[in-house]
């Protein structure tokens, strides 16, 4: 199947071609939902409010740039949405006197049979938009505190807060093996 | 080296692998209004099996049915009792008669009073009277209706006095008239188009709808309208229509269409069958100067259609109609129209199908210039019921152009 070609023919209306789309996408969009959310269940509805807008905006989209880049985007605003809807307001806190550490600090390694979803699951909403933006969606926090309204402070303290807390559960988990170098 | 962001994201790419569902899929197509595979097959069928049905029973009906058969057989035999009032033996004979005698009296009397009018007036009279019609019938009868030109003949007088004697008779027995009309609309050229000169009443009564026997009728349209479509939404858009009408008999004709929309070309042909039509000819005065005529005609249509979207792509569509026309007094007719189409949009590249249903409804008005030529405008939504799709969206579309007959 020619996802470029079902994406061109659903762009022209071609509604049959959804479903191959919504197959060949369903586990990458999934997999962004169940991030942001608490379980598989919320994950799923997320999810669908996604393709529904990726169903009902297709013809916004532009071919020049590559889709899975588009479904991307509207899959994390859809989850920020549901978060927000859901919290009402979200609050993000800036923690001045933290001290903010790289990633370049602490390696660890994991054990593969213990899960890391869970933990991210829990983390508090706040918290969960801003370490997925920043480690899965790959954006800087100037464009996080942009997307969100922050500032890129309050988008790096929310960040560390939210690694503090997966590493202190790691830390507590002790199937975990993790080790902080902070030689590194 | 390994960090913290790249090991969380490798530890979770491993981690969560969601796989597709046709559950998950399913709720969706039910969000998004699209119908499951299987809904899509169960409502092709029910809905196509059951238009096809029942336009093939409408055509039998209007074909077939005894009662309509009937009903037209004993609407003939009225013309034939009029008919036999005047044969044409009688009128040869009269016509004999009045060569022989009152036209020769005409002359004798031309000659000696120089009034030619008059006389022929009153030999024409003596004919009248030899034809049977009373004096009080020839006096209803209107001054124009007997004026006769110098230059024609005595016989296409009398012929002249016999149709307007015939239009008496039938504003006697209006219902009889009225029973006349009802015929396949074809057939009704003969009865319902008079010339102005040859009955000399004010307004021409003419058919305007399909008022021809055979031949070929061409109808170009140019039109634009509004595409609705979440894909498209509201493009306006500009359509082209160009179709050809072609008799094959009294009831059943063959229109061939060549349409010109977003950039595409689409053929299709219409075999329509022609119903019946029903008249009532109502005079406003005693003297029959004006008349008002309402009609109506019933249409029914079964058409194929193909159109070439890409190459690989093409959509096949059948099509059924259901037409409602009203005649109104003089050249002006009104149309309304009712049609159902089911399309397949076929992919070879994909090697998949996808049917679509819709309705469409259209209203229609006709203004005849004259016996060839018609003036047409038309107002047609198109609304699918089943499956939107981009070759089958909401679409609003005004046409105007001209009908031509050959």
């Amino acid at each position: 199947m020619n996802l470029d070609y079902c994406v061109a023919r659903l762009k022209e209306g071609d509604s049959r071609y959804m479903k191959d789309i919504f197959k060949a996408y369903y586990s990458y969009v999934m997999s962004i939902s169940m991030r942001y959310t608490k379980d598989h269940q919320e994950a799923e509805e997320v999810a669908n409010d996604a393709f529904l807008k990726v169903y009902h905006n297709v013809d916004k989209y532009d071919p020049s740039r590559p889709f899975k880049s588009w479904i991307s985007r509207i899959t994390v605003n859809t989850c920020i949405d549901h978060l927000r809807k859901k919290k009402n307001a979200l609050i993000f806190t800036e923690l001045n006197h933290e001290v903010i550490n790289g990633d370049t600090l602490l390696e660890f390694t994991l054990n593969d049979d213990q899960k890391i979803l869970p933990i991210i699951q829990s983390l508090p909403p706040q918290y969960k938009i801003v370490f997925n933006m920043y480690v899965f969606e790959d954006y800087n926090h100037k464009e996080i505190g942009k997307i969100l309204g922050i500032s890129e402070n309050t988008s790096k303290s929310n960040y560390h807060r939210a690694k503090k807390i997966i590493l202190k559960r790691l830390h507590e988990m002790p199937e975990y093996q993790y080790l902080l170098n902070p030689a590194i | 080296m390994s960090d913290f962001k790249s090991i969380i994201k490798n530890k979770y790419a491993n981690e969560v692998q969601p796989q597709f569902t046709e559950d998950a899929w399913n709720k969706f197509a039910a969000s998004a209004g699209i119908p499951k595979d299987s809904d899509k097959k169960v409502a092709w069928w029910i809905w196509g099996s059951l238009i096809f049905l029942i336009t093939l029973a409408s055509i039998i009906y209007f074909n077939f049915n005894d009662e309509s058969k009937n009903s037209i057989a004993s609407y003939e035999e009225p013309i034939e009792v009029k008919r036999q009032q005047m044969p044409e033996e009688k009128i040869s004979i009269n016509y004999d008669d009045l060569s022989k005698k009152d036209v020769q009296e005409d002359i004798q009397s031309e000659n000696a009073n120089n009034n030619n009018i008059t006389t022929k007036r009153a030999s024409i009279d003596k004919g009248v009277e030899s034809l049977g019609y009373s004096n009080t019938e020839r006096k209803n009868s209107k001054e124009s209706n007997l004026k006769i030109d110098e230059d024609d003949s005595r016989g296409k007088g009398i012929k002249k006095i016999v149709n307007a004697g015939d239009l008496n008779s039938a504003s006697e027995h209006l219902e009889t008239f009225d029973a006349i009309m009802i015929r396949p609309i074809s057939s009704l050229s003969s009865f319902v188009v008079f010339d102005n000169d040859e009955i000399g009443l004010e307004e021409k009564l003419v058919i305007p709808y399909k008022s021809y026997n055979r031949g070929i009728n061409t109808e170009l349209l140019l039109g634009t309208g509004m595409i609705d479509h979440r894909a498209i939404n509201s493009q306006e858009q500009y359509n082209m229509q160009l179709s050809f009408d072609y008799k094959l008999n009294d009831r059943l004709s063959v229109i061939s269409f060549v349409g010109y929309q977003k950039n595409k070309f689409s053929t299709r042909v219409l075999y329509q069958n022609l119903g019946l039509m029903s008249s009532s000819y109502q005079p406003r005065s005693a003297s029959m100067d004006k008349v008002t005529s309402n009609s109506s005609v019933v249409e029914l249509g079964f058409g194929l259609g193909y159109k070439l979207l890409e190459v690989g792509r093409f959509q096949l569509l059948a099509e059924s109609s259901f037409t409602y026309g009203i005649i109104m007094n003089g050249n002006l007719s009104f149309d309304f129209r009712l049609g159902e189409v089911t399309t397949q949009v076929n992919d070879d590249v994909e090697e998949s199908s996808l049917y679509t249903y819709g309705v469409r409804l259209g209203t229609g008005i006709k203004y005849q210039l004259n016996n060839d030529i018609e003036l047409v405008s038309k107002v047609l939504i198109q609304h699918p019921l089943l499956n939107e799709d981009i070759q089958y969206p909401n679409q609003y579309r005004f046409m105007v152009g001209i009908s031509k007959r050959w």
